[in-house]
Formats: C-alpha cells, sequence, structure tokens
C-alpha cells in the first residue's frame, strides 16, 4: 500500500479522482485557516474561563465542524475532521509549551498527543498501544499481582477479623475450604482386596475369567473460575486434593469389580480430564481396567 | 528397583504381585517462570527453564512410585504409564504428572 493509499483509506476519501482530492485538501486548509484565526481572535481578545482560554476547546471543534460542513457541501462526503486533530496539535504546542510553559507537557498533552497520533497512524499506533504496550503493562502486572495478593491476604482478613466479621476468600484463590471438600483420605488403594495390575498381559499369574471393562470415576467441581496455582501452598492443596481424588476412583472402581464377581484388574489406566472449560472446570478423574477372576485368589467378598 | 513399561520382566521370575503404585507431581506455581517463558514463546527459542521443570516434576513423581513399592517389599514396577494432563484450562498453567505402574517382586 503506497502513501498515498494509506492517506486515502485513513481520510476517508474512497475516489480516485484528483478533483476529490484536491476538494478534500481545500477542505482541510479551510477548516484549519478557521480554526486558527479563531484560535489567534480567542487568545487577542483573552476569551478565558477561570483563566482557561477557551480557544483550547473551540478552536479544533471550529476547524473540525467548518471542513466537514465545506467537504460534505462540495464532496457530498466526510474528510474526517483533520483539521481538528491539527488544531489540537496547534494549541498544544502554541498554548501548553510555547505561551504557559509552567503547565509544560502535562497530563492533557500527553493525551491530546496520543489521540492525535492514533488519528494519524490507526493501525499502527493501534498495534503498539493494544497489543504491544498492554502486552507488557499485563506482564509487569504478572510480577505485581503476587505481591497485591499477598498484601490482601495479609491486611484484608486482619481487618475484617477486627470489624468482627469473618473473611471469605475470593473464589480465585484456591484454598482448602473451596475447592473439592468433598473428598476425604481414602485407604491404600491395595487393600480392598482386589489385585490391580497396570500390565494387559498378567504374566506367571493364570485368568480364570475375563469379566469385562469396568470403571470408577470421581468429578471435582471448581468454582474458580479463574483457575491458576500460583503458590507453594495452593500447588499442594491441588496435589493432595487430585491423590484423594485417584484413590476414591479407585476404590469406587474395586467396588464395581466386588459387585462384577471379580478379584483383579489388568491394563488399569487412571485419566486426569478436564471438562466445561469456558463454562468452569470440571475435573474428570477416572480409574478403568478389564475385570477378571484370577485363578488362585480369594474371591473378595 | 527395576522400572519397565512391559507386561513382564524378560528371563525373570515374578513370584509376587503387590498391586498398583502410585506417584503425582505439579508444575505451575512460578510466575517469574511463567513470565520469561512467556517472553521467549514470543521471541522464539528453547523454554529450558520449563524443560528443567517438567525433568524435576517427572523424577519427583517416579521416586514418590518407587518409595511406595518399596514400602511394600517390591523390588520392580512393571506397566509403567506416564501421564502428563494439563489442569490449567484456559489458564494453562499448572500440569499434573502422573506415574503408575504394578509393584512386583521378581526372583534374582
Amino acid at each position: 500500500m503506497s502513501l498515498l493509499d494509506s492517506i486515502k483509506s485513513n481520510f476517508y476519501i474512497k475516489h480516485d479522482n484528483p478533483k476529490d482530492i484536491l476538494f478534500a485538501a481545500i477542505s482541510i486548509l479551510f477548516g484549519t485557516f478557521i480554526g486558527v484565526v479563531s484560535y489567534i481572535l480567542s487568545f487577542k481578545c483573552n476569551l478565558a474561563i477561570f483563566g482557561w482560554n477557551i480557544a483550547f476547546v473551540l478552536s479544533p471543534i471550529l476547524a473540525g465542524y467548518c471542513e466537514t460542513f465545506l467537504s460534505k457541501k462540495i464532496m457530498d462526503e466526510t474528510t474526517g475532521a483533520i483539521s481538528a486533530y491539527l488544531l489540537f496539535f496547534v494549541t498544544v504546542v502554541h498554548g501548553f509549551i510555547l505561551t504557559n510553559p509552567t503547565l509544560g507537557f502535562n497530563g492533557i498533552s500527553f493525551g491530546v498527543s496520543l489521540i492525535i497520533l492514533q488519528s494519524a497512524f490507526p493501525i499502527a499506533f493501534n498495534y503498539l498501544f493494544f497489543v504491544v504496550f498492554l502486552g507488557i503493562l499485563s506482564y509487569i502486572l504478572g510480577i505485581f499481582k503476587p505481591l497485591t495478593d499477598k498484601l490482601y491476604f495479609t491486611v484484608v482478613p486482619f481487618v475484617t477479623k477486627l470489624s468482627g466479621r469473618e473473611f471469605k476468600p475470593p473464589k480465585y484463590k484456591l484454598t482448602t475450604e473451596n475447592f473439592a471438600q468433598n473428598l476425604y483420605e481414602e485407604k491404600n488403594p491395595n487393600e480392598h482386596g482386589i489385585l490391580f495390575l497396570t500390565s494387559a498381559e498378567p504374566y506367571q499369574i493364570n485368568v480364570k475369567e475375563y469379566i469385562g471393562l469396568r470403571e470408577g470415576y470421581v468429578v471435582i467441581p471448581n468454582e474458580n473460575k479463574l483457575f491458576e496455582v500460583k503458590t507453594k501452598q495452593e500447588e499442594l492443596i491441588l496435589l493432595t486434593r487430585f491423590k484423594e481424588a485417584k484413590d476414591m476412583a479407585i476404590k469406587r472402581l474395586a467396588e464395581s469389580v466386588k459387585e462384577a464377581g471379580g478379584n483383579g484388574v489388568i491394563d488399569l489406566e487412571i485419566d486426569y480430564n478436564i471438562v466445561g472449560e469456558l463454562a468452569g472446570d470440571k475435573f474428570h478423574i477416572a480409574a478403568k481396567g478389564i475385570v477378571v477372576l484370577f485363578e488362585g485368589m480369594p474371591q473378595p467378598r | 528397583m527395576i522400572f519397565s513399561s512391559t507386561s513382564s520382566l524378560e528371563g525373570r521370575k515374578i513370584i509376587k504381585y503387590y498391586g498398583i503404585v502410585t506417584g503425582e507431581s505439579l508444575i505451575g506455581a512460578n510466575v517469574y517462570k511463567d513470565l520469561f517463558s512467556g517472553v521467549r514463546d514470543v521471541v522464539g527459542g528453547r523454554t529450558s527453564k520449563y524443560e528443567e521443570e517438567i525433568q524435576q516434576a517427572r523424577a519427583l513423581a517416579i521416586k514418590s512410585m518407587e518409595e511406595k513399592a518399596k514400602e511394600l517389599g517390591a523390588n520392580a514396577i512393571i506397566g509403567l504409564k506416564m501421564d502428563y494432563s494439563n489442569l490449567g484450562g484456559t489458564m494453562g498453567n499448572t500440569i499434573l504428572i502422573t506415574s503408575y505402574g504394578t509393584a512386583v517382586r521378581f526372583e534374582k
């Protein structure tokens, strides 16, 4: 895309006709001229409210209005009020920097400069601001978030306790209270009276009967929409819960094996799946395998 | 301790099956590591910090499983399986590493 194409697409000029471009230039110059004249007059007559010259606000608006008015009349199309941005630039440089250096390059002039840049180079500016700048900012906040979290979880519980109320941690923080509290420690999976083998072909042990596929599973609902493990403590909670869930799934499989009349499981597999995704993560922990009746082993009751 | 993903141990006689032994570990609690691996994802290159973390977590899961097998009196684990599950969902920064197998005793 050439520079001229870029200017055309930015300034809403959709025609290749040189006459249109000339009219557009005239409209912009006209708007700018009116804006500058109004700015000079306003300064000469000292049209100020609370020390602020009204030209800072009115001149860009007037310039944009006049430009649009003329371009609509002669082209039946708008040129995008470019003179308004030019006037913003003039007012910032003249009003805030040249005539009143005590104000200097303050927040307003900085914001206005960003608007001017955004209007001149919308795609490049939007990319730099929304992708690059905000991306870097989010990384920086990624560093500071644990610090603010630490501060929050130190100060807020203390203040809540002082006011006699109970502190309820926000749901994004993983605690033993808000994550899978229905789980409990299960006994050793090998104490259910079932022989669990992860191998598919039992060696030196005879299978008397193949009963079929059975599964034991546990679903952990997760209310933490923003699921992220950030501290060692959260990591420990999660790991403990998953171990408990796995032992419960094996226990449920053992019960299913007993019901089916087997005394062993071959090709045992343990699966950890996540379901739900955006609607809220749920964890599905399943223990599954082929239930068999081993020869020479007592049948569980 | 012998670790094998096979159903038997070639040339060795299994004299006792103890049952399943498991080991688990987790990766995901280091924001600085995430930060720099994120940067490397953008600029390219190997995220060696993650590789290191995964190796450590895998070793931890296997060690935990091995200790359980030793407690039972086993000297080998057969039918060994390892699994890597992403628990982070849409956030995707938490990986659960599990290892499990059948604890057995073979005749030396």
